[in-house]
């Protein structure tokens, strides 16, 4: 059991997946309004699985980490915000203040520019809210989340750290999972309440995998434009259909990322 | 004239004891910080750090001393580069973050043949642990090379084994070894 739980497949794929798929399926039947909250519930236990339970020393990882806990407190605080310019001047404080705390010791360090920096939190900004602003559509807007977190995984694994691709490994799978559950059931759900914490989290990952273990930056740049699928006119009704045919159109924007985190992983197959 | 006698011998004593501690810089062409990990459990993997900087304090008439050493954690050189970026990145470690590994000892007890111990912090990764070496000897002289015949050098190798998840470093495990064995090659010429 113990080999079994080591394994990374199984910590950063397996296991959030049912686990979030259990925790969903029981969410979206019992108190629909919060469903999103298998996303933290089904991540969390996995992340400290593969990151270990250790706070200090406070490194970005670690810092990551935490700012997905807080996220989640500020996102059900963003909800009580009902006039939508105040929610996103929330949001924007959040995410913000997330990259320059994660960001500040490279940044110090002369590690990146200030031309770095703030591109890392418009980045981050345009992601989060691109994302948020889908929720009329659950469906898309978790395929979009979940696309923009597999991507990452994939890339910040070829050519950064297994540690980062594990994390946003885990949180695809966990994505993936409520995905499911949302259109298997086809029932109203709160899906977006926790779009906050997901989608910062997988930015923070990338900028993470960027600044701190050399992926290359421009890596990132089409992953920026997953949020655009969804704004394409579709005169699909079939929800299945839909989903496939945007699946289908976000994954060049995936190929063109990993493409160009390629030259990092020309000499892989080391271990 | 008793107290004169006492002034002198104290006077006597203190410059005896400040004139054999001496001052050493560690020589980062002859000192070598260098690891050993098993991989896969199929073979042993061996890298070293290529810049390392630092200080040493010996009192060669007690064998008690100091040591301060700091390794740039970016040079780590396993003969591949592929692998060095991994080494550098927050899996292992962590050489953005925590760009420097430290060891500092106040405790370094030598015996008259340059065996010994020394007892000391290790930084890595961001984590300070108790970390003992073994000396197995320590040899002070002229260097053979130095025309002048001024140049006095110390050299020595110690080793040690750490538990790498001991500094928070788990990435891997268990499949890739836990338990690292650690040699310091160091030489360090008198100021």
């Amino acid at each position: 059991m113990v080999t079994l739980l080591d394994n990374p497949i199984v910590q950063s794929a397996v296991l959030p997946f049912l686990t979030a798929l259990a925790l969903g399926l029981v969410l979206i039947f019992i108190v629909p309004r919060w469903f999103s909250l298998a996303l933290p519930a089904s991540f969390y236990p996995v992340a400290f699985l593969i990151a270990g339970l250790q706070v200090l020393p406070l490194n970005s990882t670690r810092k990551i980490l935490v700012i997905g806990v807080l996220a989640v407190i500020a996102a059900l605080a963003a909800d009580k915000l009902s006039v939508a310019i105040r929610r996103y001047v929330f949001i924007a404080a959040v995410v913000t203040i997330s990259i320059a705390w994660v960001l500040w010791p490279v940044y110090t360090s002369n590690g990146i520019n200030l031309m770095q920096l703030i591109g890392g939190m418009v980045y981050s900004l345009w992601l989060v809210v691109a994302i948020d602003y889908q929720h009329k559509h659950a469906n898309t807007q978790q395929l979009t989340a979940m696309m923009l977190a597999a991507s990452i995984a994939v890339i910040a694994t070829l050519g950064a750290s297994a540690l980062l691709g594990q994390l946003s490994g885990a949180l695809a799978a966990v994505l993936g999972a409520l995905l499911l559950v949302l259109v298997l059931t086809n029932k109203p759900a709160r899906s977006d309440l926790m779009v906050l914490p997901a989608v910062l989290l997988s930015t923070l990952l990338s900028l993470a995998a960027v600044f701190y273990s050399g992926l290359n930056w421009y890596s990132l740049i089409s992953l920026g434009v997953l949020p655009l699928i969804a704004f394409i006119p579709m005169s699909v009704d079939n929800r299945w259909l839909r989903l496939v045919i945007q699946l289908v159109l976000m994954l060049p924007l995936v190929a063109i990322s990993v493409y160009f985190a390629m030259p990092a992983v020309s000499d892989s197959g080391y271990y | 004239m008793l107290r004169n006698l006492v002034a002198v011998l104290f006077l006597l004593t203190s410059v005896n004891v400040f004139a054999a501690v001496e001052q050493y810089e560690i020589d980062p062409a002859h000192t070598y910080p260098n690891f050993t990990i098993n991989h896969l459990g199929y073979s042993k993997m061996h890298g070293r750090f290529g810049t390392t900087s630092g200080s040493i304090s010996l009192d060669r008439d007690t064998m008690m001393g100091s040591v301060d050493i700091t390794i740039d954690a970016a040079s780590v050189d396993t003969g591949f580069k592929k692998r060095d970026d991994h080494l550098r990145s927050p899996d292992f470690l962590n050489a953005v973050e925590y760009p420097t590994i430290t060891y500092k000892a106040n405790n370094v007890k030598l015996n008259k043949d340059g065996s010994g111990m020394v007892k000391g912090k290790l930084s890595l990764a961001g984590v300070t642990k108790d970390v003992t070496l073994s000396v197995d000897q320590m040899n002070c002289a002229i260097h053979p090379f130095d025309p002048s015949k001024q140049k006095f050098v110390c050299g020595f190798n110690a080793t040690t084994t750490i538990n790498r998840s001991d500094f928070g470093v788990k990435y891997g495990l268990p499949a890739i070894g836990d338990e690292m064995q650690i040699e310091f090659e160091v030489e360090a010429v008198r100021k």
